[in-house]
């Protein structure tokens, strides 16, 4: 199966490198593309999209010149071949009233502040990702060490039967 | 009003004249004059704490409250502005009957005169508020200063080890670490260089690179970020990913020594907000401390077209790293208008220029412009983020500007247009002090 892709999404080369190398773990099954803006990030998911590729996760920045975080995850929300991928804000403004917006109307799946802390941004990848996995009806098995077994197992539970 | 004087103030041989200075009545004298005054005009005081009650002009009646009260004591004193004419009338000059109909027929006056005393009242009550708010405001940014030399003050003793200690472990790795001479070069790339390499032309790299190298996508975009992509991929696996690491290990060094120059550069601004004097030098080159903003906003100034035109600068008595302070100041909140308009086009232009007097620099953007409205405001220190919008930071940028520029008894003149907004700064070459 051919590996999903992770974009990442931060103005800043310095900040985005530093994220690039605490999600490098996730380099196994999945393929991590940095981007410098969201026009730059538009254009990679239409490619992408072009050739049959999955995306999995999108992690943004918030406040970047030209086009927000904010407005490019609410638009992945509405556009129906994008809505499924997973979207994880990253702010330095946790009670920005954007930010606070942006999560009530589910365009966002989870906000991290800046500067983060690897072990739980690695926490919430792996949760979100688990989700998608299920949503996608893939077999977990497949992606061992970065599946989250809460999710898994109240997921299982909830929706019953075993996980095709 | 004339028929009242005519009514009245008949008496050929009740006037008075004041020369200019000469006082009408003092505050508490007994007063059973009614004045008109037909020519000049005086003032009204409360010589006890100066206050100002009335000014009065020729067709004025003065002593009315006076006159028509019980106690017959004036309310304040009375001084000739000019050389003045008056007429008067003494109370014991009518009867019981006669004073009710002057009361009657003075109403009108009294009431006038009533209401610009109140409106008067009311004019010095507002400037009284404008100076309480402009006192507040002196108040509040002293604070601020303060509040910010404090957080300061805190903050340098941390940022300091960090400046030192990463200095220290560049030093020590460079100098033990055993390494080939390609990881060598590769290494002080890093350091020198950064991480220069766009991630959308690191994608199109890797993908001219897997014509000749079957390393993953992921390895060959590594590659192509340090600007040495052929190269590497040329080489065995091994060693290019080890070259590849320390690549990177040099260029998170170059993030570490540019992030200690932000915070530096955080805390001298915040440091210029209380008032401190700094060292000057009698060669500070303008010109220097350009260059000098200019490579502290890289990051900032990547999608901005950057014109840099400086002509030939004689030295100032300066600070440096003051004048780093106010151009990074400017060309930031020249970038920061740009940002915000949807157009491919930002352009900077950055000029110096002198005649006997000023050095000038001027920095021009192609941004909205600065509407009339606010071209005040924004020299006013904000430091509470706006929710709306993405305005952010501690807004304090333009503040410190004007309070540098001032201590070199400088100017600052602000030019817009639709096309965009200059700034011109003029420092005197010879200080003036």
């Amino acid at each position: 199966m051919k590996k999903a892709h992770i974009i990442i999404i931060d103005d800043q080369i310095d900040v985005l490198s530093a994220l690039l190398q605490d999600l490098k773990p996730f380099r196994e099954r999945f393929i991590l593309d940095d981007c410098e803006s969201a026009d730059e990030a538009h254009e990679l998911m239409e490619e992408l999209f072009a050739s049959g590729e999955k995306i999995a996760l999108i992690i943004s920045d918030h406040i970047m010149p030209r086009k927000n975080g904010i407005t490019l995850l609410s638009e992945l929300s509405s556009d129906e071949r994008f809505e499924k991928i997973r979207r994880i804000l990253i702010t330095g403004q946790a009670s920005h009233m954007d930010t606070i917006n942006a999560i009530n109307n589910a365009s966002i799946d989870h906000y991290i502040s800046k500067p983060w802390k690897v072990d739980e941004l690695h926490a919430i990848m792996r949760r979100l990702i688990t989700h998608w996995i299920l949503d996608q009806g893939y077999d977990h098995k497949d992606f061992e060490g970065m599946v989250d077994v809460d999710v898994l197992f109240k997921r299982i539970k909830s929706e019953g039967g075993p996980v095709n | 009003m004339g028929s009242l004087v005519d009514k009245y103030f008949t008496d050929r041989h009740k006037v008075i004249r004041l020369i200019k200075d000469e006082m009408l009545f003092e505050k508490g004298a007994v007063n059973q004059r009614l004045y008109f005054l037909k020519e000049g005009s005086v003032k009204g005081i409360d010589p006890d704490d100066q206050g100002e009650f009335f000014v009065a002009e020729s067709g004025d009646y003065i002593g009315l409250f006076s006159f028509f009260s019980l106690d017959d004591q004036t309310r304040m004193s009375v001084r000739a502005l000019s050389d003045c004419e008056l007429l008067y009338v003494d109370k014991e000059d009518f009867t019981h009957e006669s004073q009710d109909q002057l009361l009657v027929d003075f109403m009108p006056v009294v009431l006038q005169m009533l209401s610009k005393r109140q409106e008067q009242a009311r004019l010095d009550y507002l400037k009284h508020q404008k100076v309480l708010k402009d006192m507040q405001e002196v108040e509040r940014l002293a604070a601020l200063g303060q509040l910010s030399a404090g957080v300061a003050h805190e903050l340098n003793n941390a940022i300091t080890v960090i400046s030192r200690r990463s200095d220290h472990i560049i030093q020590e790795v460079l100098q033990h670490m055993r390494r080939t001479d390609l990881e060598t070069e590769l290494i002080n790339l890093g350091l020198e260089r950064g991480r220069v390499v766009p991630s959308a032309e690191a994608r199109r790299v890797a993908r001219e690179l897997r014509k000749i190298s079957d390393a993953s996508d992921a390895k060959l975009r590594d590659y192509a970020r340090t600007g040495k992509g052929e190269e590497l991929a040329r080489q065995d696996q091994a060693t290019a990913q080890r070259a590849f690491g320390l690549w990177n290990l040099g260029a998170s060094m170059h993030d570490l020594q540019l992030a200690v120059k932000q915070s530096e550069h955080v805390i001298a601004s915040m440091r210029s907000l209380a008032v401190t004097q700094v060292v000057r030098q009698n060669d500070c080159d303008v010109n220097e401390s350009i260059r000098h903003a200019v490579v502290l906003l890289r990051n900032k100034l990547k999608h901005v077209e950057l014109s840099l035109d400086l002509d030939e600068l004689p030295p100032i008595f300066g600070n440096t790293n003051e004048l780093v302070q106010v151009w990074s100041n400017l060309i930031k909140n020249s970038v920061d208008a740009m940002d915000h308009q949807r157009t491919d086009y930002s352009k900077l232009v950055v000029s110096t220029s002198h005649d006997d007097t000023y050095v000038i620099v001027r920095i021009a953007d192609s941004g909205p412009g600065i509407p009339d409205e606010i071209r005040d405001e924004i020299f006013k220190p904000h430091i509470t983020t706006k929710q709306q919008g993405q305005t952010f930071g501690l807004g304090l940028g333009l503040t410190i500007v004007q309070k540098i520029i001032k201590r070199y008894a400088g100017q600052l003149n602000v030019r817009s247009s639709h096309k965009g907004a200059e700034f011109e700064v003029r420092i005197p070459i010879k200080e003036t002090q």
